[in-house]
């Protein structure tokens, strides 16, 4: 058995030799691959995130060092330490650029202590991070040369001393606070999608002017202008509407000074309110259609003529425009759709000064179900075909498509070109024996919804039943011819097959003597088959077994204190003259054999 | 009686081995090699014979057997239902992308990066963003000699470039298109140009491990009728398919308690032998 399962081993490990060389060809594996890398490459790669970093673009910095942090450069302490500072630099300015925002949101709430802390956080980080830019500036330049590297880097550099200016200022309290003053908006009353005016004024905590300062008004998060405040704070601001249709809007005028700035960023708000059209939408149609059919939608849109109309049903859209009357017709295909309870949406969206309109609505698809019937064998045979005969109403015209499945498996797809169709289903031996699930199915085709027909189909598979009953019967034979075999046959089956077991170990111990095995003759064969036998009745008498390692005597030697004298001596006789023919270049003679036989036969032996 | 024992086990020993146990078929989910899939199936591959059953999860395939009308059909079908066919490449893959009124191609270009790799040029990272087609975050992909994919689809989205410092074995620097998504009903084709990102050796390396979870999306079914695997490959296939189907009848059965019968008859046989033994001794002790 063990045996066995070596060979079988051996025999898949040479198949996947055998396998692999032949699909490995154009593939390398990174297990054998020689590793290498363009120390100069990942250099210039850093340098690129690092641009990003100088941008505030700071998830492509980040994406691109973690890229080279699965590379294999990051496996060389050199690049690990300079891939680790470089994503300490860009994750440390992102944080102070964080901080300064948070900040800035924080002072327009005036709580100025929180801001401070804040700022003293950003401030202790700044240190290290001048550290990472010089370190990385000087490793780089190894590579890249300064002219390359030291321009980004100062430019780094910079962008860090600058958040640390301004948020020194913060802990210092030296930003002076601001706010807006005698904010207006002209109109007040503004059509949508039409030109305001916003004007006001930026003053700073002691009633003076603040020139230069950038105003940004935003409608919720997004910006409508900019403005730029002149030397008595005055800024003025015409800003475009987006078209809304809600009956007032807060827009928000922020003030964010730069980084070099010593105000303190502000903000308000300022209601506008807005004035448009109400649309009125009517539609007539359908509410239940025949699938494959149109729906047809007519309607009417106030406004002007050309407004534009979107009529969608369960997601296929139409889109339409009015005519010089408002009114407007569409058609929706339902052949594409599935059958069954849709949504039919109609919207007109906002068109300048008028507002939106919609109106929503179920409209049922209906299928017409055909009725589908079909005769078939209840019993089949494999390998064979079973033959089908069906008739399907309503298919008729263009023809239509069958198909046959077994346990969901397709294994015939006919077209039909009439209400009925005979089919011949093939049933290979891959179909096992049992009951299995035969379905016809007759797809979908507007009017008519699927078709199906199961029916249990009692599979009979002669090769696999064959087979089986044939192992089955081999077995029961085999099992059946040794049970049944004589007493006595089986015993002196199992007597020879143990004298043969002795006799290769005497053999074995002749070879290793005499050094060469064919000198073996009739005579001394017969010899050894005869001290076989007498050595295996020893074993039976003793119950000591005649190990491969021992020598004659030594056997005789260990079994004599359990032998009786008459047989000890026979014993010792036999295996005396055995070693002459064993142990010697002395050949017997047909004489020998007799003698030796009629020995063995004195110890009970048959010969 | 004993040979016939020895032969049944033997047969279910080379079953055994041929089914599961060994596979030397790379990229085969029951290879357990260096170029195997079985990392990749201890994530969410789960290796399906055929396209026999009804297809729920991402469908995966290495074109390496020419396509059929059906393959053809069940990666429609899916797509149309809003699900995902990741095709791996392969020797077929632009006859499917044929088949399926694709006009994009999988190149000869190879693509080789000295910068961004994880052992050598051959095994370039490949940047893989899978938030264009709602599917999950952006990956870095390790590949073994991937090829440009000459996109020309309106309906293409390249989802998988090489770095700027990629060179192609035609001319030029990248970035390469590597990975393709093509919308198709209301689901996606993915397109890789190999397979070697989910291979035993690769996998582990960058985010594969991940980006083939985001791509299985729980389950994974790996069609192993699509690979190549020489004459061994086809009895296997032959075999897993038999194992299928006997494993939806009544003979799984018979199969679950076949260990079973095996033991009973070896215990039978020996103890038929023990008490021949005990005969003989009864008749030498008599002489």
């Amino acid at each position: 058995m063990a045996s066995l399962i070596i060979v079988l081993a051996i025999l898949a490990i040479a198949l996947n030799t055998a396998l692999r060389s032949e699909f490995r060809a154009g593939i390398p594996s990174p297990e054998q691959a020689a590793l290498s890398f363009n120390k100069s490459g990942v250099a210039a790669a850093i340098l690129w995130a690092l641009s990003y970093t100088t941008f505030k673009k700071y998830d492509i910095a980040i994406s691109i060092l973690s890229a080279l942090n699965e590379t294999i450069a990051v496996k060389t302490a050199e690049f690990k330490d300079l891939l680790k500072k470089a994503f300490g630099i860009t994750l440390g300015v992102k944080s102070l650029d964080e901080i300064y925002k948070a900040i800035e949101k924080i002072l327009v709430k005036n709580a100025t202590e929180e801001a401070k802390e804040r700022a003293y956080e950003g401030i202790q980080e700044t240190e290290g991070l001048r550290h990472n830019v010089n370190y990385v500036d000087k490793r780089l330049s190894l590579y890249l040369g300064e002219n390359v590297v030291r321009p980004l880097l100062s430019r780094l550099l910079n962008i860090i001393e600058n958040y640390e200016e301004a948020l020194t200022r913060v802990v210092l309290g030296h930003l002076i606070r601001t706010h807006f003053e005698n904010v207006t908006v002209r109109p007040k009353e503004a059509l949508t999608g039409s030109y305001i005016l916003v004007r006001g004024y930026l003053l700073d905590e002691y009633g003076n002017p603040v020139k230069d300062g950038r105003i940004i008004v935003m409608l919720k998060e997004h910006p409508l202008g900019f403005a730029t405040t002149d030397k008595n704070g005055l800024f003025e601001l015409h800003v475009k509407l987006p078209y809304v249709y809600k009956k007032s809007v807060n827009l928000t005028l922020i003030f964010e000074p730069t980084l070099n700035s010593p105000y303190a960023p502000c903000k308000t708000t300022i209601e506008v309110k807005i004035v448009y059209r109400e649309t009125t939408m009517k539609v007539v149609y359908e509410d239940d259609v025949l699938w494959g059919d149109e729906l047809v939608v007519y309607g009417y849109v106030s406004g002007p003529p050309n407004r534009p109309v979107v009529i969608c049903l369960n997601g296929h859209c139409v889109n339409v425009h009015t005519g010089p009357n408002g009114l407007f017709e569409a058609y929706l295909d339902t052949g594409h759709m599935k059958p069954g309870m849709g949504i039919l949406a109609i919207k007109a969206p906002g068109f300048f000064e008028y507002a939106p309109a919609s109106v929503m609505d179920k409209v049922f698809i209906h299928g017409m179900r055909p009725s589908l019937a079909a005769s078939m064998p209840d019993i089949a045979f494999v390998p064979g075909k079973i033959t089908i005969r069906g008739f399907v109403s309503g298919y008729v015209g263009g023809g239509y498509v069958v198909t046959v499945e077994i346990d969901g498996r397709e294994i015939v797809k006919e077209r039909a070109n009439n209400g009925s169709f005979t089919l011949e289903a093939p049933l290979g031996i891959d179909v096992w024996t049992g009951i299995h699930e035969v379905t016809i199915r007759v797809p979908p085709r507007p009017p008519f919804l699927e078709a199906t027909y199961t029916h249990e189909l009692l599979v009979i598979n002669v090769v696999q039943m064959g087979l089986g009953i044939a192992l089955c019967a081999v077995a029961f034979i085999t099992l059946r011819r040794f049970l049944t075999r004589p007493r006595a046959k089986r015993a002196s089956y199992v007597e020879e097959s143990k004298v043969a077991e002795v006799r290769s170990i005497i053999e074995g111990i002749v070879a290793s003597t005499r050094g060469k095995y064919p000198s073996i003759t009739d005579e001394l064969s017969a010899i050894i088959d005869v001290l076989a036998r007498v050595i295996y009745r020893v074993q039976e008498l003793t119950g000591v077994e005649f190990k491969p390692y021992m020598t004659l005597r030594e056997y005789l030697k260990e079994i004599s204190d359990k032998l009786t004298d008459e047989v000890r001596n026979t014993l010792t006789e036999i295996i005396h003259t055995a070693e002459r023919f064993l142990y010697s270049p002395v050949k017997p003679l047909k004489e020998d054999v007799e003698r030796f036989k009629r020995l063995a036969g004195e110890l009970g032996v048959q010969v | 009686m004993r040979i016939f024992i020895l032969g049944l086990i033997a047969a279910i020993l080379i079953t055994l081995v041929i089914i599961g146990l060994y596979s030397p078929i790379p990229f085969d989910p029951y290879n357990h090699g260096q170029y195997g899939y079985s990392k990749a199936g201890r994530i969410c591959l789960k290796p399906i014979p055929d396209l026999s059953k009804r297809i729920n999860g991402t469908l995966f395939l290495i074109a390496d057997r020419k396509p059929d009308e059906r393959l053809i059909m069940v990666i429609r079908a899916i797509a149309e239902n809003g699900g995902i066919t990741v095709i791996l490449g392969g020797r077929y893959v632009n006859d499917i992308l044929r088949l399926l009124n694709i006009k994009s191609a999988v190149t000869n270009d190879r693509v080789r990066d000295y910068v961004f790799n994880v052992a050598n040029a051959d095994f370039p990272i490949i940047l893989v963003n899978l938030t264009k087609i709602g599917l999950g975050k952006v990956y870095h992909v390790a590949f073994a000699r991937p090829s440009i994919i000459d996109v020309k689809d309106e309906n293409a989205i390249v989802i998988g470039w090489s770095s700027p410092f990629s060179i192609s074995s035609g001319s030029g620097r990248g970035p390469y298109p590597i990975i393709v998504a093509f919308k198709i009903g209301s689901g996606f084709l993915i397109l890789l140009p190999n397979p070697t990102p989910f291979m035993n050796s690769l996998i582990d390396k960058a985010d594969n491990a991940k980006f083939l979870k985001a791509l299985c999306r729980g389950q994974g079914l790996f069609l192993e009728s699509s690979l190549r695997g020489g004459p061994l490959g086809d009895l296997r296939l032959m075999l897993l398919k038999a194992y299928y189907a006997i494993s939806s009848t009544w003979l799984s059965k018979i199969i679950a308690v076949l260990p079973l019968i095996i033991f009973s008859c070896v215990i039978l046989l020996r103890k038929s032998r023990s008490q021949s033994r005990g005969q003989v001794f009864g008749r030498h002790k008599a002489h």
